[in-house]
């Protein structure tokens, strides 16, 4: 596959300290005037000005037909580098090379104007969104009819309602036809049901084979629509790779923490001289160790302990929070007395069961009869689960689920009269 | 996919030559003429008398200063008819100050556009001298008739104004290539304009003949490249006397250098801009 998009050592440095904008005239010239008398070089704006590096050094290369998001958090250079690829800004240093003719949606109507109806501001928009205006007539009536405002289309968009408005200029903008698409966010607009036609359009428009680029906040989003996805920090490329893997970094974030822990040296070992941990993981349901797991698969939660004095009735259990939400506690239904030798034990949770989102698991071996906690380690594991916005449960709803399970449950609906 | 890509290459300082300013202008003419015809269509839109408004602005300044001129000051005219020779300075001069004044705000009013939106930036300045090109004209057949109606001598050189108007236009917009970054930059240069603009206006021959400026000078002021746009103007479509053909040269020559500059000086600005903005 040939290149769409290579991006090769992009830096961009803004100039905190000066008010961009507002520098006066007055200021330029004192510094002039300073320079000119032969002040320091000290005193002159220089020492105001900060340098910062929005982006530093970035490099990666996107195959054509690609889909790939770029998240990171606030202030991690993301929408800079959406803008530079956009053209709508120069890299201070560095280049992109762009294969193919793109269009850009960072916003969704730019350029609607107020006065002008429904029908003159779709040809506006699409002509700075880059359409021609044969495109753009041939596309019309699609537009229109996408938009479901075809009553009021020769009405002033200043009579629209905001719903009406955000529709019309979606519809433009999701009939935008180029090889290389770049889009921050434009999916946050609209009612629900025009969410839902949305994203459908959006999964179509990454089904043909075209480039897609776009910032998102929403791993969710990322995770159901890209197949790559690069993270961004304090202007550095974190990772570069499949959505699930990354979507795993941005929630393990700072942990440190994984899908396995492993004890080593038996010194070092969680437990004590009855029972011992050797190891932890998450496994997927071809005993692969995994960091991410879709909703609609198995989660194996295994462990592995050193039974070191018989007899007792030790009982593993694992204990499951979304964050620092209880999931459960669970643990196996026999509880025979175990005697020394080392045992792996596999908790699976079914498929749809728990909700999207980052797990913890705590990991212990308990005795009963006395209970004695023998050891428990309360952030042994972390896991993330993936949802896809695509799910026919979801009903096009688009938005978090509350909870941190979410069953699927038989329903039972008649209508009575 | 296709076999024919198009490369583009995004680099740090634009290092494009003027060719490639005009080539990519060119390219994107469509979006030019949409931007132009958005102009034109909301400017009198829901004004009730709507386009008559165009003949009726030069029209009024005209009265007033003929009741001023005429009537008050009982000004010595060489030119007969005062409100003719008022109202081409006039439909000249209102036309310049429109394309220097909009096209030097035109970077700040489309920020919402060149924010979101990637084109060549220049388009946007170049906005208002098209826009306005047609109330001009329209401004300029409304004198022809008027002239018709006061039984003046109209000379066959009245084909001419169209390029006069173009001239004009090509001259404000080399100005507007310098203001629009520098305001977008320093909004310094939007106030200081409207005033700015009001001096230059009775530096020039505008509403009075140049005959009123000391015989010394004249022929300075006779350069200033505003006062040979207004003569040039009367000169084609009310017969008067040909501007000096020096200043129609210096005229030439001074908007060619503003243009290449100005559209370097756009150049080195726009890159950072929407930065800055």
């Amino acid at each position: 596959m040939a290149n769409a998009i290579e991006v090769r050592g992009v830096s961009k440095e803004y100039l905190r300290g000066v008010r961009h904008g507002h520098t006066r005239i007055s200021e330029v010239f004192t510094h002039w005037g300073r320079s000119v008398v032969g002040g320091k070089r000290e005193d002159s704006l220089a020492r105001e000005v900060e340098p910062f590096w929005a982006l530093k050094d970035v490099s990666f290369t996107i195959e054509q037909g690609q889909v790939v998001g770029i998240i990171g958090r606030n202030g991690s250079g993301k929408s800079t580098l959406l803008k530079i690829i956009a053209q709508i800004t120069a890299p201070t240093t560095g280049e992109v090379h762009l294969t193919g003719r793109t269009g850009t949606l960072l916003e969704v109507g730019t350029g609607f104007h107020p006065e002008l109806s429904g029908r003159e501001n779709v040809f506006l928009n699409g002509a700075i969104l880059g359409m021609s205006r044969v495109e753009i007539a041939r596309k019309f009536d699609e537009i229109v009819d996408f938009s479901g405002v075809e009553a009021f289309i020769d009405t002033p968009v200043k009579r629209y309602s905001s719903g009406m408005h955000t529709r019309l200029a979606f519809s433009i903008a999701a009939h935008l036809d180029p090889e290389i698409l770049i889009i921050d966010e434009v999916l946050a607009v609209g009612d629900a049901e025009f969410q839902k036609k949305c994203l459908a359009k959006m999964k179509d428009v990454t089904g043909d084979g075209r480039t897609v680029i776009f910032v998102s906040h929403s791993m969710l989003t990322v995770t159901s629509l890209c197949n790559q996805c690069i993270m961004l920090d304090h202007g550095e490329l974190r990772a570069f790779g499949p959505p699930h893997k990354i979507a795993d970094l941005y929630f393990l974030e700072g942990t440190g923490k994984g899908p396995t822990s492993s004890y080593a040296g038996k010194s070092s070992r969680p437990g004590n001289g009855i029972v011992q941990l050797c190891g932890a993981r998450v496994i997927n349901n071809k005993s692969e160790e995994v960091d991410a797991v879709r909703r609609d698969e198995p989660v194996g939660v295994e462990m592995t302990f050193e039974v070191l004095q018989g007899g007792r009735r030790l009982v593993p259990n694992f204990h499951i929070l979304l964050q620092d939400r209880y999931a459960f506690v669970s643990s196996p239904p026999s509880d025979e007395p175990l005697s020394p030798g080392t045992y792996r034990s596999v908790m699976w949770i079914p498929p749809r069961f728990l909700n999207n989102g980052l797990f913890v698991v705590g990991v212990a071996v308990s005795s009963l009869s006395p209970i004695v906690i023998q050891f428990f380690e309360q952030d042994a594991l972390r896991f993330h689960v993936i949802d896809n916005l695509f799910d026919g449960r979801r009903s096009g709803y688009t938005q978090e689920f509350p909870g941190v399970v979410r069953p699927d449950l038989q329903w039972d609906m008649v209508q009575e009269k | 996919m296709n076999s024919i890509a198009t490369v583009k290459i995004i680099k740090p300082h634009s290092e494009r030559s003027f060719a490639e300013d005009v080539a990519s202008v060119w390219a994107n003419r469509e979006l030019l003429m949409v931007l132009v015809r958005r102009e034109i269509s909301i400017r009198y839109r829901q004004a009730v008398i709507g386009l008559l408004w165009v003949v009726l602005q030069p029209l009024l300044t005209t009265m007033i200063f003929t009741t001023v001129f005429v009537v008050f000051v009982r000004i010595p005219t060489t030119e007969r008819s005062y409100p003719l020779f008022a109202f081409a300075g006039i439909a000249v001069w209102q036309y310049f100050s429109r394309v220097v004044s909009e096209g030097a705000s035109s970077l700040v009013a489309n920020s919402a556009l060149i924010t979101k939106v990637s084109f060549p930036r220049l388009i946007i300045p170049l906005v208002p001298p098209l826009a306005a090109a047609t109330d001009s004209l329209i401004a300029i057949a409304a004198l022809v008739l008027i002239a018709i109606a006061m039984g003046a001598h109209l000379s066959w050189t009245l084909v001419f104004a169209p390029i006069v108007i173009i001239a004009v236009g090509l001259f404000g917009y080399a100005i507007a290539l310098w203001m629009a970054p520098l305001n977008a930059v320093y909004r310094d240069i939007g106030i200081a304009l409207p005033p700015a603009m009001q001096v230059v206006m009775y530096m020039s021959p505008i509403v009075y003949p140049a005959s009123l400026v000391p015989e010394r000078i004249r022929w300075l002021y006779e350069l200033n490249p505003i006062a040979v746009m207004v003569n040039t103007m009367r000169w084609v479509v009310l017969g008067t006397n040909a501007p000096p053909l020096a200043g129609i040269g210096m005229f030439v020559v001074l908007t060619v250098l503003m243009f290449w500059g100005g559209a370097r000086f756009f150049r080195r600005m726009e890159g950072n801009l929407i930065d800055r903005i």
